[in-house]
């Protein structure tokens, strides 16, 4: 079947803002869908608030709207835009939920919409177990004996059948949430009542335990008229029981026989021919591991996480092929994106290995649990290509950029005691694997590694193969040892992924002479392409990547440097992780194309992030899938003999890359290579904080009070001396590691040792840090000459919360025309002085009418995007054309803000980490942003709040206020008046309740946690759905011992908010607008206007 | 360039060119030489594809770079006798050419290595050289003549002398590979209440194909390839089955002339592999050798219908002009438009150039062609 002519408009639901299970392969996947339908002359609408994706830039669908992704809002948009259809497969199970949700509610059918793609009864069938099982009994593969049920009492009863360990799930979530093994009744009781709270439908699931089963996934592709195949199969190194977002993942399958494979494919067809899936699923296996027993874990009937690592592992692009499906295409009647000539109705096949290695940020939370297991707690991850399993494997534990070496060489404190080391691979942490490398060396036996892990034996005996090439490095004397034995044991180690940093560090020289050698004894990496067909077919894609398994590139060097080919090489922004995410790849991409459009003959990415655009097959020239390290990116130049090099696209991974270039700065020399935009030193001037302090008071700009960390004394007579507060900030990071404010002197002491661990090579700063400041970021280009200033930023919470993790709006709200111009000078003067040529992001801090500059980064910024799409000047198109030599066109200078307010807010996973405290600092905790653009500040806000899954209860409801202190009690009072008078019932705790009272404001008295028993109490409240909202604000200042129980009690309040998914305010500033906005709000109609119409409301707009 | 210490050194080296490549050898410590070809299927299927009788005599390059995860598995039989794991009683491959092979296999079938189980059975194999720059050479020139040696472990290796030895060697590429691999006495199996009786013509017969018929509960009566028509017929089959194998289609006379007959007699028949091409060439088609041959676990055919299967298959040879005759095309190659099956207007026959019995490979068609085939013998 051809195209479907009648859909001439599609309705394209996107994932919203990244939290822990539904992150930027969305933007991949959502980018895809939009390309296939323009192509098809299909007019696309978007719904998606993450404003920091390029799915989400005004030129790739026709109308894009940054509102929240709920019924209220898509309903709205249905209503204005009526579109004949809708898919749902590329926006996560958020897009998957609301599809449901409008079935439910008669949308579709009022509106007359359809769905395209795999029907929604589908969908149901995938996400209710009941329908679930019957259609997997139907395709004869079996599942889990389980059982649904919707209370506590049921539950029991069903535990007590099963008996233990067994497992719980919850249905309609993601990222496993809320789900686990059980090993005991107490667990399960606790488990069990929080996961019927949680699910949307009340509905959990119990079921039989195939914990320590091999994992393994197919990715399944079907047309609507029955063809399919396998896109990809993978396997799981964590056995059943960790969540497989959570797990180290390899494709293809490693440890199954030929027998095992076809069987769990053919079921795999089975499956997706009887749900009927138009477009691509995911199937999820527990292999038992010695028989042929198996069962199907889940069917996930959308694109995914899985689907992704599986387009980015064989070059295959499921969205596009998935989108194609859903508007009436049949897959014989679709080519091969890559080959170009062959059909898209086929199995890639492999001639390399991948493996994805999930990225933790467990340390940023406070009070989480390290542990992992069926509950996703990862934020990002990397995947590595190459052709022996060491060497992916120890590829992608660099790309992690937690500082580890590889498998081994690290400075990772191993576990003294032999118990605790066995029980951590029996529980298993994110460092599990390190863990393992130990217990190897240690001399513990495969066999009893296997036991305690499950981690199959196969893989253990290929991370054995790297401990064995350690003891040989270890062994080898730079001196001593025969120039043979050097080169033979460097030629393995290579072959084996080390690199030379690790080879170094393991002999206890510098990686310098390590490379010298390698080069002499002619030890280098082949370039190799990915092509989907092993060779088989002649293909000139652009996907690359590096292996030492090799003797020859597949690209020809020599002819295109003959050919005097123009290329641009851009570094991108590696793993996400809290603190770098979507935005930087849409600044990648965004350069990309801004050198495209120069003429530039080969823009190049390196990239190793499987969850990006930048690292799709048409976005580049050619694609260099590889580690962003020193080592390698160098390698790169090498080969390509490139024009020039950006390293401000990316973010801080790509930014401290220039760096390191000094470090192999002979090397570097060779290749002849620029770094485009601002200059190296200039770089590194505005990155050390005492150099950079240096210059501000060279040019008469206030900053806080600083001072460079000699020594300790020093640093608290310092501290003494300006007063308290005192802010510790390490030079060279992001989101704000191991930043903290001390307000006395014995954390300051603390502050101080952690600091020293985490960054030792770069000089650290200590400054006064300002309370009740406003704090003012300012994004911009400049082209060494004249400067443009994207916008002015206004933060929504005074100082001391990460800019990651703060409210902000433009245009700035509070601060006055004067401060503004004061602001825009500063920057004009810094980024003179830093003559710099390209991106920049300047924070500032605003107190008693006065500016002090606090740091200034010359790279692409997180707010970028929200910047660029808020004005209609795309800023990485400028800095791309300021980098490649051309100036700012005159009339973007001085260009008047639209007459509406952006306010870009964070996306927090506090919900699908058990246990971690909702608390903000300078430390950045969220993991994601939205941004969203309304008529005035009221309405931007609080649809803002909702697009970050925060519902403002508008029309009035029940408000929990508990307050920590005197001075925030008094401040809080007239808030609560407020609340009061708007019609709202203040709930508030025992001293909050009486200093209410004082005031003349009734508040009902509700019982802490710890005087659980006792009635009102606010465990119960929230569980039974009776506070609509909490206010919730702690103090900031350390507190002794004895208000511990105090501190408890908060937290308590605070976590169990986010368990039963309410709103939970607690920040003051924010608490006092967000009042004020209900006011105003609930006056007033809902604005559904999309970016394309503010932006035709602008003077100009650059894109 | 690979440095050697305790390894053994070990040369693949090309007659085109004198293009040579130094790796690692494993498995048995000689000297081969022969065709040269390749298979793209995953690392799971390599027992398998080591144990198909149409690699007779070739050496086999594995495109996925790692090879013997498994391990080898034990020699069970199963109710009727046939081997469990193996497609054929023995090693068919003649050499061995990966980017690596797994010294430390984990399955819980697996008794031994790959590399001792190439060990017992003399097969030479080669690794850490660049696959994947050899399948180049043969995407663009075909499969190569060549020679592979694995040395002794203080053996030096003599590019000269080897460069005179690949000069030496003759084509095998018409030997008759088929004799060599065909059954020499009729042997019979027989589940309990058979439907059906289907005697195979074995050019090279896997075990696959044994279990898939059995599994339907089909007697079947494995014949010799030069078995005469007559003789065929003497057993009374409901169909006839002219297997895969190795070699050039075109040697085989008595083959075609058997098949001419069972043509002629409208005997319900079905071929696969090479008994697809020699179906074709008695029905006075004409086959050719294919340059990018196809041999893997992912090709994918499309029927008349314009339906696509994805299948295994491991054949070089092809047919032209398949409607001639009463014959049409019955598939093709979704990529390169060529031959992948004929079937005959009113005869009851047909024939699939891929292994429809997958062993390795998908099973996607297993049931469409085996249901056919019991169909078109009316049992």
């Amino acid at each position: 079947m051809p195209l479907d002519k009648s859909i001439k408009k599609a309705l394209v639901l996107g994932s919203g803002g990244i939290k822990i299970g539904q992150a930027g392969e969305f933007d991949y996947s959502g980018s895809q869908v939009l390309k296939a339908l323009k192509e098809e002359n299909i007019k696309t609408v978007l719904i998606n608030p993450n404003i920091a994706t390029i799915q989400t830039d005004p030129h790739l669908s026709d109308k894009v709207y940054l509102l929240p992704i709920n019924v209220k809002y898509v309903e709205k948009i249905i209503k204005k835009e009526r579109p004949d259809g809708v898919l749902l497969a590329f926006g996560g199970q958020t897009a998957l939920n609301v599809g449901v949700e409008l079935k439910e509610e008669g949308i579709l059918k009022k509106y007359g919409i359809r769905v395209l793609g795999t029907p929604i009864e589908t969908i149901e069938m995938t996400e209710d177990r009941d329908l679930f099982v019957k259609a997997m009994n139907e395709s004869n593969a079996m599942v889990c004996k389980s059982q649904a049920v919707s209370s506590y009492k049921e539950a029991k009863a069903v535990a007590g059948v099963f008996g233990f360990p067994l497992m719980l799930r919850v249905g309609y979530t993601l990222g496993g949430l809320g789900s686990g093994i059980i090993h005991n009744m107490k667990e399960f009781e606790r488990m069990a009542k929080k996961g019927l709270a949680q699910s949307r439908i009340n509905q959990i699931l119990i079921e039989e335990s195939v914990w320590g089963w091999k994992e393994i996934e197919y990715e399944v592709v079907r047309d609507s008229a029955d063809n399919c195949f396998i896109n990809c199969n993978m396997e799981n190194l964590d056995p059943v029981g960790i969540h497989t977002g959570d797990s180290i993942v390899v494709a293809p399958s490693q440890t199954l026989t030929n027998e095992e494979y076809q069987m769990l494919r053919s079921a795999s067809i089975r499956v997706i021919r009887n749900l009927g899936i138009i477009g691509e699923c995911n199937i999820q296996y527990a292999l038992h591991p010695t028989s042929k027993e198996f069962r199907v874990i889940e069917v996930n009937a959308r694109l995914s996480r899985s689907s992704a690592l599986a387009s980015k592992a064989t070059g295959y692009p499921l969205a596009y092929i998935a989108a194609k499906l859903a508007i009436g295409y049949t897959l014989p009647e679709l080519k091969n994106k890559i080959t170009g000539i062959t059909t898209a109705c086929f199995e890639p096949a492999l001639d390399y290995l991948v493996l994805k290695i999930p990225r933790w940020d467990l340390t940023k939370f406070q009070k989480v649990d390290r542990q992992i297991g069926s509950q996703m707690k990862s934020v990002g991850e990397v995947m590595a290509i190459g052709r022996t399993f060491e060497e992916v494997f120890q590829k992608a534990i660099r790309m992690l950029d937690i500082g580890m070496k590889g498998f081994i060489g690290n400075n990772l404190e191993p576990i003294a005691d032999l118990n605790e080391l066995k029980h951590e691979l029996r529980n298993p942490t994110d460092l599990r694997i390190f863990r393992v490398a130990e217990a190897l060396k240690r001399g513990l036996s495969i066999d009893q590694i296997y036991e305690l892990s499950k981690i199959d034996k196969w893989f253990l005996y290929k991370l054995n193969n790297i401990i064995e090439i350690e003891k040989k490095l270890d062994e080898l004397d730079l001196l001593e040892s025969s120039e043979e034995d050097k080169r033979y044991w460097f030629e393995r180690a290579k072959r084996l992924g080390f690199s030379d940093g690790q080879i170094a560090k393991i002999m206890g020289i510098d990686s310098i002479i390590i490379r010298k050698l390698r080069k002499k004894y002619q030890i280098h990496p082949y370039v190799k392409r990915i092509d989907t067909l092993a060779a088989e077919w002649p293909a000139n894609t652009n996907y690359l990547y590096l292996t030492y398994s090799a003797t020859e590139h597949d690209i020809d060097f020599e002819r295109e440097a003959r050919e005097n080919v123009k290329k641009v090489i851009v570094l991108g922004s590696g793993t996400y992780r809290i603190g770098a995410s979507v935005e930087f790849d849409w600044s990648s991409v965004n350069c990309l194309w801004g050198l495209k459009n120069l003429g530039v003959d080969q823009a190049i990415i390196i990239n190793y992030n499987p969850e990006t655009v930048s690292t799709d097959y048409d976005v580049s020239d050619k694609l260099y899938f590889e580690e962003l390290s020193g080592e390698r990116v160098l390698d790169i130049c090498e080969l390509e003999n490139a024009n020039g090099i950006i390293v401000s696209a990316g973010g801080q991974i790509a930014n401290n890359l220039a760096a390191k270039f000094s470090k192999y700065s002979d090397f570097f020399r060779k290749t002849g290579l620029n770094i485009l935009g601002t200059h190296g030193t200039r770089i590194d001037m505005a990155e050390d904080r005492s150099k950079f302090s240096r210059l501000l008071d060279q040019l008469g700009i206030k900053q806080p009070k600083w001072a460079a960390l000699v020594n300790k004394d020093k640093t608290l007579e310092f501290a003494q001396s300006v007063g308290y507060p005192v802010l510790i900030r390490p030079s060279y990071v992001l989101s704000g590691a191991a930043m903290r404010v001390s307000y006395d002197e014995h954390t300051l002491k603390a502050t101080l040792d952690l600091a020293a661990a985490v960054s030792n090579e770069y000089p650290v700063v200590i400054t006064k840090f300002f309370t009740d400041a406003r704090e003012i970021e300012c994004d911009g280009i400049c082209d060494g000459e004249n400067v443009f200033i994207g916008a002015i930023v206004e933060h929504i919470e005074n100082a001391g919360i990460h800019s990651g993790d703060a409210i902000m709006a433009i245009p700035p709200q509070t601060i006055s025309e004067s401060i503004i111009k004061k602001i825009e000078e500063n920057t004009q003067k810094i980024t003179l002085a830093l003559k710099i040529i390209g991106p920049f992001n300047i924070q500032f801090l605003v107190k008693n009418n006065e500016v002090h500059v606090i740091e200034c980064n010359l790279r692409s910024s997180r707010s970028m995007p929200y910047v660029s799409k808020t004005r209609g000047v795309n800023l990485m198109r400028l800095a791309a054309e300021v980098m490649m030599g051309k100036k700012i066109p005159k009339r973007l200078m001085n260009l008047p803000y639209g007459k509406y307010v952006g306010i870009k807010a964070p996306m927090f996973s506090f919900m699908r980490l058990d246990k971690a405290d909702p608390v903000l600092s300078v430390e950045m905790s969220s993991t994601g942003e939205i941004g969203v653009l309304s008529n005035d500040f009221p309405s931007a806000l609080i649809q803002a709040l909702e697009a970050t899954e925060m519902n403002i209860p508008i029309n009035g409801g029940n408000v929990l206020i508990s307050v920590g202190g005197e001075e925030l009690k008094q401040q809080v009072i007239p808030l609560a008046q407020k609340l009061k008078n708007m019609g709202f019932k203040i709930f508030a705790t025992e001293d909050t309740a009486k200093v209410l009272k004082k005031n003349g404001i009734f508040a009902v008295k509700l019982y802490k946690v710890h005087e659980f028993g006792q009635e009102p109490n606010i465990i119960g409240c929230l569980q039974n759905a009776a506070i609509d909202m909490v206010i919730n604000i702690p103090l900031p200042t350390t507190i002794e011992e004895e208000f511990r129980t105090i501190l408890e009690d908060e937290y308590m309040i605070r976590r169990m908010a986010v368990d039963f998914n309410l709103p939970v305010i607690i920040n003051l500033e924010l608490a006092r607008v967000v009042i004020e906005a209900i006011e105003k709000v609930r006056k007033m109609p809902l604005t559904i206007k999309s970016l394309n119409e503010y932006h035709d409301s602008l003077k100009e707009i650059y894109w | 360039m690979v440095v050697y210490k305790n390894e053994k050194r070990a040369v693949l080296m090309l007659q085109d060119g004198f293009r040579y490549f130094k790796g690692i050898g494993f498995g048995a410590t000689r000297k081969i030489s022969g065709e040269i070809t390749f298979t793209s299927i995953p690392g799971s299927g390599y027992v398998e594809i080591l144990t198909d009788s149409t690699f007779k005599d070739q050496i086999v390059l594995f495109t996925y770079p790692s090879i013997g995860a498994c391990g080898v598995p034990a020699r069970d039989h199963d109710e009727y006798g046939i081997l469990r794991h193996f497609e054929s009683d023995s090693i068919k491959v003649k050499g061995l050419i990966v980017n690596e092979y797994c010294q430390n296999p984990s399955h819980y079938e697996s008794i031994k290595t790959l590399d001792e189980w190439l060990v017992e059975e003399r097969v030479p194999g080669i690794q850490w050289i660049d696959t994947r720059e050899i399948t180049q050479i043969f995407m663009e020139k075909g499969s190569q003549i060549g020679l592979l040696e694995v040395y002794e472990n203080d053996e030096k290796i003599d590019i000269e002398e080897l460069k005179i030895k690949v000069q030496e060697i003759t084509d095998p590429r018409d030997n008759n590979l088929v004799k060599s691999v065909s059954i020499k006495n009729m042997k019979i199996f027989s589940p309990s209440n058979p439907i059906g009786k289907v005697v195979i013509v074995d050019l090279g017969v896997k075990n696959g194909l044994l279990r898939t018929l059995l599994h339907k509960k089909i007697d079947v009566v494995v014949v010799p390839y030069d078995y005469s028509y007559e003789k065929i017929i003497e057993l009374n089959p409901h169909g006839i089955i002219i297997t895969n194998g190795p070699g050039n289609p075109l040697i085989y006379d008595h083959v075609i002339t058997t098949v001419k007959k069972i043509i002629e007699n409208n005997i319900p028949t079905m071929g696969i592999g090479l008994g697809h091409v020699i179906i074709g060439l008695a029905a006075g088609m004409t086959s050719y050798k294919l340059t990018t041959e196809h041999r893997g676990g992912r090709t994918t055919v499309e029927s008349a219908t314009g339906h696509c299967f994805i299948t295994f298959q491991n054949h070089a040879y092809c047919l032209k002009d398949s409607d001639k005759n009463g014959f049409r095309q019955y598939f093709h190659d979704k990529d390169d438009n060529t031959n992948e099956g004929l079937i005959h207007e009113s005869k009851p026959l047909f024939s699939v150039a891929f292994n429809p019995e997958g062993s390795p490979g998908p099973l996607d068609m297993k049931n469409l062609i085996f249901n056919k085939f019991l169909d078109i013998m009316e049992v």
